[in-house]
């Protein structure tokens, strides 16, 4: 029998807090008996108001899913990444209207989590940022999305069908301007690349997602977490440490991401600048009935294990 | 390796025969913990005043529990005395405030000579044992101890190096953020001096006087005035975890 544990957390980055700009990222997280989501979201550091936005696409992603969890119990019941992102951004709208927000205020990405007990789950990417999977056998699966000039794309672009957007990259839905890369660990290998896949612009509008099948789920996966780009903006430290290092949890009780973020950066800041743009992750844990509760121990750095 | 008694608690071992209890680390949800160590004379001078000693200790404890940080304090109360073999009796070990109820804290049965390094001792290495547990873990965690007594040192078996080597260790920073400790000497007409040395050769924070308490009336509102002060201490130092260093909002007298 298992069920989930969640968690996230979000820190401002160096360049915001010496700029006197209020963070752009947010996450959040829902974990229990029979389901979990979990989400974050990154707003555009040159509008206004981001900060809000992404906190406002960060809960109507959650609201989103309770909806299409409370009505089909099922991740993978009608269409649902269309209708949760459908309903984020309807949500989202409303709220910004009732609060006098500009439509540029609600330009962050959003990427959520939605897993089922008993049916698996997946992880869906509107922009950019990182998906990491961990397995039962202390793997992992690390997914990182970029775009071209720094330009991703919002899911709020959909208001005006992205028209704008499109032109913003050369106007050919064809053309080659997203990224995804796709790394994955092993324990004793360390890291090992498995790809670098230029996407579509018609792709990368249509978002990113990883799907999870019930038994896969319940055999091996351990850990699902979603990353901003910050993750990749670390002083010093590479992405992908940073991904193995924010998932390396020490116990598992209570805000047990918080606790690794706030220690990944307080040591990450004695090393270096710490991360250098706002940092939010959001995680979901698989519990199983024989979990004690502590984590063992794995730090095993990518210099130790020779990636 | 710490010993389970019970399902959320673990005994540690110090130096020597001390011991000390705490919740297992994975039983705690929190990212950030103040530890509160309370350590109460119950040597033979005391019998005069145990009820009000009690009080006391009962009210700073309850006090603390209203405080905003209630949920990121963990608490630790010790008598000492002689009569103990290592000089203190645990009360309970480092515990969530949510699950402490003064009400059935024992009352004091007074007797023995003034164990005071021993008090110290395993007041303050019981916070840096823990402190480095929960550090280890990603926690971050300052401490607080008060040692509440009115009499010299006379009875101990842990030595003074030993207490001054626990308490350098506890204000390096590395492991517990801060450490801030307190000797509140009661009755002091014959052992404030002595008090007042033993705080500065053992490198204790600070000395309060809290004065006589020869008078039961006295007593009462004497000891009500040291457990405001230990519960808005607790707050103050609690307050200022994440910020580097300990609480600068200590008061310098009861």
């Amino acid at each position: 029998m298992l069920k989930f544990s969640a968690d996230h957390h979000f820190v401002i980055g160096r360049t915001h807090e010496y700029g006197g700009i209020p963070c752009q990222d947010y996450a959040l997280s829902s974990g229990g008996e029979n389901v979990a989501m979990a989400t974050i979201s990154d707003g555009c550091s040159s509008a206004n108001g981001t900060d809000v936005g992404a906190r406002l696409l960060a809960h109507t992603a959650i609201a989103a899913i309770w909806e299409h969890w409370t009505e089909f119990r099922s991740p993978f019941a009608k269409n649902a990444i269309e209708r949760i992102s459908s309903d984020q951004r309807m949500l989202t709208l409303r709220a910004a209207q009732s609060l006098g927000l500009p439509h540029s205020a609600l330009h962050a990405t959003s990427a959520h989590a939605y897993f089922s007990s008993s049916r698996g789950g997946y992880v869906h990417l509107s922009g950019d940022g990182v998906i990491a999977l961990k397995l039962t056998d202390g793997s992992m699966k690390l997914t990182r999305f970029d775009w071209a000039d720094n330009t991703p794309c919002y899911p709020l672009y959909a208001l005006d069908g992205y028209t704008a957007f499109i032109g913003a990259h050369g106007g050919d839905l064809g053309g080659k301007v997203c990224t995804k890369e796709e790394w994955v660990r092993h324990p004793d290998r360390g890291f090992v690349l498995v790809g670098i896949s230029p996407l579509t612009l018609r792709e990368g509008i249509r978002g990113f997602t990883e799907h999870v099948e019930a038994e896969t789920m319940e055999r091996t996966l351990d850990t699902i977490a979603v990353f901003t780009d910050g993750v990749t903006q670390i002083d010093g430290i590479d992405w992908k440490d940073a991904v193995v290092q924010l998932l390396n949890f020490k116990t598992t009780e209570g805000v047990f991401a918080k606790r690794r973020l706030n220690r990944f950066v307080a040591d990450a800041k004695k090393a270096g600048k710490g991360p250098l743009d706002d940092l939010a992750y959001a995680v979901i844990r698989i519990v199983r009935d024989d979990e004690k509760g502590e984590e063992s121990d794995d730090t095993q750095s990518a210099a130790e294990s020779g990636a | 390796m710490p010993r389970l008694i019970g399902n959320e608690m673990q005994q540690h071992k110090l130096g020597g025969n001390f011991t000390f209890s705490a919740k297992r680390i994975e039983h705690l949800g929190a990212t950030e913990y103040t530890l509160v160590t309370i350590a109460v004379d119950e040597t033979g001078s005391v019998s005069g005043f145990k009820d009000q000693l009690l009080a006391m200790l009962q009210a700073a404890v309850g006090s603390c529990k209203s405080s905003p940080r209630s949920d990121n304090l963990l608490v630790r109360v010790l008598y000492f005395s002689d009569k103990y073999k290592g000089g203190v009796k645990e009360i309970h070990g480092f515990k969530p405030l949510a699950e402490i109820d003064p009400s059935q804290y024992p009352m004091p049965n007074p007797g023995g000579m003034t164990p005071l390094c021993d008090a110290a001792y395993s007041a303050i290495g019981a916070m840096n044992k823990y402190g480095k547990e929960l550090y280890d873990r990603d926690y971050l965690a300052n401490g607080i101890a008060f040692i509440v007594t009115d009499g010299g040192e006379n009875a101990s078996v842990a030595t003074m190096p030993m207490v001054k080597s626990e308490l350098a260790k506890s204000v390096t920073g590395e492991v517990l953020e801060s450490m801030i400790s307190i000797v509140i000497g009661i009755n002091t007409q014959v052992c404030g001096p002595e008090l007042d040395e033993f705080t500065k050769e053992a490198g204790i924070t600070k000395y309060i006087d809290a004065g006589d308490l020869s008078d039961k009336t006295i007593a009462e509102k004497t000891l009500a005035k040291i457990a405001q002060f230990v519960s808005r201490s607790v707050s103050s130092q609690s307050q200022s975890l994440g910020t580097g260093g300990p609480s600068q909002q200590i008061a310098p007298t009861i």
